[in-house]
């Protein structure tokens, strides 16, 4: 296994009741070409996917320098890709971490153009293979829409028109070289 | 009544929005266009089963209805060593269906945990793009090679084998003639299988080691052959377990003696028989004293210094410890010499005429769990009976138990298995408190659905799992106000209801896509919405407990809830159901139009100068006003003026004059009274862009900032589902509509529910820009405003 890791923690159990699900609210400013993104999820599971990607224990609540963790943890997995398959920078804003909710803010320079973009979303998809990631669209004058995400569906195209289509490159490939 | 209509005074009409479905124009030029709105009020009847005399049209069970029985008497061994497992059960089959069987259906759910399982073998693939730890490569080969599966040892009835036929989670055993109608049939099974290590194969039953001091924590569950359910309405439920459509069993009494190593302790479904035998004096002491009522908190049979002692020196020998439950549809228990254990008696029942039971609430816990468990595990299953007891029927069961051990959150009868823990300092984080307090309230809520009110889970998870996190939310709202807004707002399901990767929630258990939107959030915030918004709190609150009261101890299916809450209610509902249970439709509303109308004095004098005040208000054009300096021809020519040089059409004429005087003579004197009254008429023409139909909840803002908030029910789409006007009558003139201002329709738009149209409110994500870049905080900003 060239890309194997070994874990040094216990990873929290996933309940059978849990919800397994992300929401992200994703919107287009006109003003500065950016997509704006604010990310939801459960801060027991942003917990869980950091501690096991950092093979450490992670508290959000006790980690002091945690936006770092957090930017680099959305860079590697809501990517927003080009038409040529090459991720759109990311641009960290910040996060509210309470107690139940989790928000995570950042933006994705589409340099005014978000239409030929395509999302690659696998948030917390490493914990459960039923997680499923819901991105909410209000993308100008466009009507809001959601598009769903899971660990065999993690990407799809932005605009409607594009939307069912396989976009020719693939973003895992390119991941697992990179690491 | 004037026989002329009143005249209306047209002040404007507004079309907002680019979303408009109608062309109402270009339809009529084309030719009639036959009805083709898609009919949201259409009875449910097509798509329900017919009523029968075991299932009413009312929701209620029929003077025919039936279920079967089945009896267990179980003698089972725990070999803590190599976790294994050994058991003999006589079971009773009382067959009260008027069919004559020929074999019966018994589950052995855990051989999901065979390798070759088809629960196994269709399980999507895992997420490998950055990588694969060595444990969790660890995990999948130990998956793909631990059988954990149930070896049947032999089945026979009065010593001679029956044959059997396993069919992956299914055995069929095949009967030496056939039940009869009312018949019994009695049958052994000898039965043994490794308990899985949890660490290594997740599930809901599973041991946990704690290398520390070298003990097991053993959570069991399906652990012993289960008969399935024959009913009227799928005949067996013999659907095999693939993992996520839980369990459909059979009520029935139970016998169970459990031998386990002597120092363990036994939490189980049911009364224990033999305290003697198994409880020290003092632990019995103790639990005696902790079942008078009139107490104000557990108290410990096994306390932290007891349970350590306990742990660190494991005794020889084995004990037995016996157990029987009446009127349950299974039996979990869990076994450790680690446990810690407390006990609060509450009373179940009207405190007024004494009418009820005890009940002996209780927890068991490691030392790894303090404190937490000790502060709230059993004030958490005391708050659940009493507030689920509210709203459905009060808890039948003499015992309900919450056991922290390996298994995250899993619900059996009068026992279920919660994991959250502290660190391992003991000092713990509010979210796991909360998260402590919401998986108790959560699996000892399952008592009620579906362990009580016993839907098949293996087709509809939405039946147990849906409503129990909807009286979930009831409980957690009244345990502190942490809780207010976790659940249930609308707004929260609405991305969800956006997405395109939905399927509805009438859909099987194991085809449902995001399982937890579909099965728990949809369905709790839809019951919610009818409660809050639909029917009103006394209406549902009475329909819903009528429901659990007449399937308490049956087995209801979709159609008896959906039809007892219309019957108790007497609201028709058939709409709701089919838009939120049957599709995957959502919540659009769009303030398309609106037109404002006041009444004509018909004073000709009076409208004509409110005529002309409107004409002069008007801008000239740009055109006009250059060209008016331009000499004229008819200045330099007066000879050729007219009358109509200077005839003014807002000019009152005699004749007009002469008319109103007529007409006001001819009036009553209320008539002539409304002429002068401010009456102001707002047509509203809403477009439903969404498809789902809901409540048309309409909030006037006036002119002096007062509020008024009308509440026009769902009905008003029944003739046409994709557009609807309604007329706003009013004394006052209005400057701000709004549809749904407090969003307890899950509208996922609500960007174009106002009139006038808001300036873009702000996203999530500039309000926490605004936030971000506010120089102080609040609390700065209060000081100096003090």
């Amino acid at each position: 296994m060239k890309h194997a890791l070994l874990l040094l923690f216990v990873l929290p159990l996933l309940g059978w009741h849990h919800l397994l699900t992300t929401i992200a609210e994703v919107s287009f400013n006109a003003d500065s070409g950016y997509l704006e993104v604010a990310l939801h999820c459960t801060p027991r599971d942003l917990e869980a996917t950091l501690s096991k990607d950092l093979k450490r224990l992670i508290r959000l609540d006790q980690e002091k320098n945690l936006d770092p963790l957090l930017e680099d943890y959305c860079n590697r997995h809501f990517q927003l890709l080009d038409a040529e398959g090459k991720q759109v920078p990311l641009l960290w804003v910040g996060k509210e971490i309470e107690l139940r909710d989790a928000w995570l803010y950042f933006q994705l320079d589409v340099d005014g153009k978000w239409q030929d973009k395509t999302l690659y979303n696998d948030v917390l998809a490493n914990l459960h293979h039923k997680y499923m990631n819901t991105v909410r669209l209000q993308l100008g004058n466009h009507k809001p829409r959601s598009l769903s995400f899971d660990a065999k569906h993690p990407q799809r195209a932005l605009s409607p028109d594009l939307s069912g289509q396989n976009p020719s490159f693939s973003r895992q490939f390119s991941a697992i070289l990179g690491e | 009544m004037p026989a002329r209509p009143l005249v209306l005074r047209h002040l404007g009409g507004v079309l907002f929005g680019c979303f408009c479905l109608l062309t109402p124009h270009a339809n009529a030029q084309e030719g009639p266009e036959k009805q083709k709105r898609p009919d949201a009020f259409r009875q449910l009847e097509e798509l329900l089963p017919t009523p029968s005399a075991t299932r009413t049209a009312s929701g209620a069970p029929g003077h025919a209805y039936w279920q079967q029985k089945v009896d267990y008497t179980i003698q089972v061994e725990l070999e803590e060593e190599h976790r294994q497992i050994t058991g003999l059960e006589q079971i009773r089959y009382h067959n009260h269906s008027p069919d004559s069987l020929r074999y019966l259906w018994v589950q052995l759910d855990n051989n999901r945990m065979r390798p070759s399982s088809i629960g196994n073998r269709i399980a999507g693939a895992p997420d490998l793009s950055s990588g694969m730890s060595f444990k969790s490569l660890h995990r999948r080969l130990i998956r793909d090679s631990f059988d954990g599966g149930l070896h049947i040892g032999w089945v026979r009835h009065q010593g001679q084998e029956l044959h059997t036929v396993v069919n992956d989670t299914m055995m069929r055993v095949d009967l030496p003639r056939p039940l009869p109608p009312g018949g019994q049939f009695e049958f052994e099974i000898q039965w043994s299988f490794q308990v899985n290590d949890s660490s290594q194969v997740g599930a809901r039953t599973g041991a946990e080691f704690f290398p520390e001091d070298g003990n097991w924590i053993f959570e069991m569950a399906h652990w012993y052959p289960r008969l399935a359910v024959y009913d009227d309405v799928n005949g067996w439920q013999n659907k095999v377990f693939l993992g996520s459509g839980e369990f459909a069993l059979e009520f029935g009494d139970f016998d169970v003696q459990i031998t386990v190593p002597a120092d363990h302790v036994v939490a189980a479904t049911g009364v224990l028989q033999n305290p003697e035998e198994v409880l020290t004096k003092v632990q019995r002491n103790r639990l005696a004293k902790a079942m008078e009522l009139g107490q104000d908190g557990p108290t410990m049979i096994i306390t932290l210094e007891e349970a350590k002692a306990n742990e660190a020196s494991p005794a020889d020998g084995v004990k037995t410890w016996h157990f029987q439950a009446q009127h349950v549809r299974d039996f979990a228990w869990a076994s450790s010499r680690k446990f810690l254990w407390d006990c609060w008696g509450i009373f179940s029942g009207d405190p007024q005429t004494g009418e009820g039971h005890k009940v002996a609430a209780m927890s068991f816990w490691p030392k790894e769990a303090e404190p937490m468990w000790s502060k709230f595990s059993t004030h958490a299953v005391v708050h659940t009976l009493q507030v689920y007891s509210r709203y459905t029927f009060e808890f039948p069961y003499p015992t309900a138990i919450s056991v922290n051990g390996p298994v995250g959150g899993m619900e059996y009868p009068m026992i279920c298995f919660n994991g959250p823990r502290p660190e391992p300092d003991g000092t713990y984080s509010e979210r796991t408190k909360y998260a402590l307090i919401g998986v108790i309230i959560h699996e000892v809520g399952h008592n009620f659905f579906p362990m009580i009110v016993n839907s098949d889970e293996r087709q509809w998870t939405w039946m147990d799992e849906g409503l129990n996190t909807f009286v979930q939310h009831l409980a957690e709202v009244e345990w502190d106000e942490h809780y207010k807004g976790w659940w249930g707002e609308p707004s929260q399901i609405t991305s969800y209801m956006l997405s395109e990767e939905q399927v509805p929630i009438m859909t099987n258990s194991e085809s449902l896509l995001s399982f937890g939107n579909n099965a728990y959030g949809k369905p709790m915030t839809a019951l919610n919405i009818l409660r809050e918004t639909i029917m009103g709190r006394d209406l549902f609150d009475f329909a819903f407990a009528e429901y659990a009261r007449r399937w308490k101890f049956k087995h209801p299916q979709p159609a008896d809830f959906f039809r007892t809450m219309e019957d108790a209610s007497a609201v028709d509902l058939d709409w709701f159901w089919r838009g939120w249970f049957y599709t995957t439709d959502h919540v659009d509303f769009e303030l398309a139009q609106v037109d404002w109308y006041q009444l004509s004095t018909l004073d000709p004098d009076y409208e004509n100068n409110i005529l002309r005040e409107r004409r002069d208000a008007q801008l000239e054009s740009l055109q006009h006003e250059r060209n008016t300096p331009l000499p004229k021809r008819v200045d330099a020519y007066p000879e050729l003026k007219d009358f109509y040089d200077t005839y003014d059409p807002l000019t009152t004429t005699s004749q007009q004059q002469k008319e109103y005087l007529k007409l006001l003579e001819s009036l009553d004197d209320w008539q002539r009274e409304q002429l002068e009254a401010p009456w102001q008429f707002y047509i509203l023409t809403i477009n439903n862009l969404g498809g789902l139909v809901m409540p048309v909840l309409i909030d006037l803002e006036y002119e002096d900032g007062s509020h008024e908030m009308r509440r026009i029910p769902a009905e008003i789409w029944r003739k046409n589902s994709e557009q609807v006007k309604t007329l706003v009558l009013t004394e006052r003139p209005v400057r701000k509509i709004r549809i749904d201002p407090r969003q307890e329709t899950a509208d996922c738009d609500i960007s174009n529910n106002n009139w006038p149209p808001d300036i873009k409110p702000p996203t999530r994500f500039e309000l926490f820009q605004q936030k971000k870049n506010a120089k102080t905080n609040p609390m700065q900003e209060a000081n100096s405003q003090s």
